[in-house]
């Protein structure tokens, strides 16, 4: 019986996930890696991000702002937004950080990347989270595992930011005069931006370590993709 | 062999010269030698249990042809992830490594499973884990090529998404024969061949399929 399970079990891993598998689709992410524009690439992945966070950060002061003028429930509803604002963006950003994962396994290779700094983060949850980060960072083999574990590093602080921004909005619903939920609202719309720095970097390094890959060793269909000829329009296409 | 069985048979023999002729004629030999000679062994011998059957449908020619099926059944998946990995030099240590660990792991299950003399009515004791352990091969190498994104030619996912299934199919059967005895392995064969030209079809199909 056991030959059975296993031979069953094998074969379900098999069509559930090569059956899935899309050759053009990975076509496309090798075209995307081997296009080696990592400046400009890096620079349109950090203004996207940013145009999320702006939007909060604009509804976050304009809350502030109602608060200060004691309209307490415009004040509670605006805070509302931005953390709905987070919450899609996160989302938006895990979907990211999914994709750097895979794109990171087909680079030859990764340049070294530092961990998550502490410091920079004013949650004190993202400060033990990126602190405990920082000493098993250093326990891991490769380059490769430390860029994987970054990327982890990150999502799982998307997570921890996405759950203080809902914590704060129910408390300022609950206690609107109270400035704690405001504050811990504003420092972790702080912590996300800085996650999204993060992420921007880590996306640099893919990058710059796809970059570096020698195309004569890959197969031929590989050879001809990336490119001078590879246009800012087809790159967004591929990141979505 | 009875009516319904050998028109089973008769309908694989066709699906399969249909599939060799398809990897000749698209020029899908380079994908895969060794399912290319597989393809041809298994018309030969289905071309030779119907033109010969008191000679190739017999206990010891089932021997012979499964030992050799068993053999390029391993050969298929060192060749397909040789094919695949090859050529990514950053990655294709580590595959080596995991594929080590799969090879020596079903080796040491063939070694384990095989009796000293292998014998037609004891086939239910071994095949089944010989062929699960062929299966997991495959299945190693079908989960590394998404693991590392490798674009695979259709033909070589094809390959393992139309033979693994079938592949267990053949367990079950192999298995149930020593469950219930060889009263029911007439029964058991319709099973089987159904499976079995399914699978080929589904492949002789691919084989004529121009791919992108």
């Amino acid at each position: 019986m056991i030959p059975v399970i296993l031979a069953a079990v094998a074969a379900g891993v098999v069509v559930l996930v090569f059956g899935r598998f899309d050759r053009n689709r990975a076509l496309r992410r090798w075209d995307f890696v081997l296009s080696g524009q990592a400046e400009k690439a890096t620079e349109t992945l950090r203004d996207r991000l940013a145009e999320d966070t702006e939007i909060a950060g604009h509804t976050y002061d304009l809350a502030l702002k109602r608060k200060a003028s004691l309209s307490y429930d415009e004040a509670v509803r605006l805070l509302a937004i931005a953390a709905d604002t987070i919450e899609e963006a996160a989302e938006d950003r895990q979907r990211r950080l999914r994709a750097l994962s895979v794109y990171a396994r087909m680079a030859e290779a990764i340049v070294p990347v530092p961990p998550v700094r502490p410091s920079q983060f004013k949650l004190a949850e993202m400060r033990s989270l990126t602190g405990i980060a920082t000493w098993l960072h250093e326990l891991l083999n490769s380059y490769q595992e430390r860029f994987r574990f970054r990327l982890a590093v990150i999502g799982f602080g998307i997570r921890l930011v996405v759950r203080s921004i809902r914590g704060s909005r129910t408390r300022a619903s609950i206690e609107p005069t109270h400035a704690e939920p405001y504050q811990t609202f504003g420092d972790s719309l702080h912590d996300f931006r800085a996650l999204d720095h993060e992420q921007v970097e880590s996306f640099r390094q893919l990058m710059r370590s796809a970059a570096a890959t020698d195309r004569q060793t890959l197969p031929e269909g590989l050879r001809s993709l990336g490119g001078d000829a590879h246009s800012e329009g087809s790159e967004k296409k591929l990141e979505k | 062999m009875g009516t319904l069985n050998r028109a089973l048979v008769v309908l694989s023999l066709g699906l399969l010269a249909a599939m060799c002729a398809g990897i000749v004629r698209r020029g899908k030999i380079s994908q895969s030698f060794v399912f290319s000679a597989y393809a041809a062994a298994a018309t030969l011998f289905t071309a030779l249990i119907l033109l010969f059957p008191d000679s190739f449908y017999t206990p010891e020619a089932f021997i012979v042809k499964q030992g050799i099926y068993d053999s390029l059944l391993f050969a298929l998946s060192l060749e397909l992830s040789f094919r695949a990995f090859t050529a990514f030099s950053g990655i294709a240590n580590r595959v080596r490594g995991f594929l080590a660990l799969a090879v020596a792991g079903s080796s040491l299950t063939v070694f384990l499973l095989t009796p000293p003399n292998t014998d037609y009515s004891d086939m239910a004791r071994y095949q089944p884990g010989i062929t699960t352990a062929g299966i997991w091969c495959l299945a190693f190498v079908a989960l590394l090529i998404v693991w590392y994104q490798i674009p695979v030619p259709a033909f070589t996912r094809s390959i393992i998404l139309g033979y693994v299934p079938y592949l267990v199919i053949f367990v079950v059967y192999i298995d149930l024969i020593g469950r219930l005895g060889w009263g029911v392995i007439e029964n058991l064969n319709l099973l089987n061949a159904t499976a079995y030209d399914t699978s080929v079809g589904y492949l002789a199909y691919a084989a004529w399929r121009e791919d992108a």
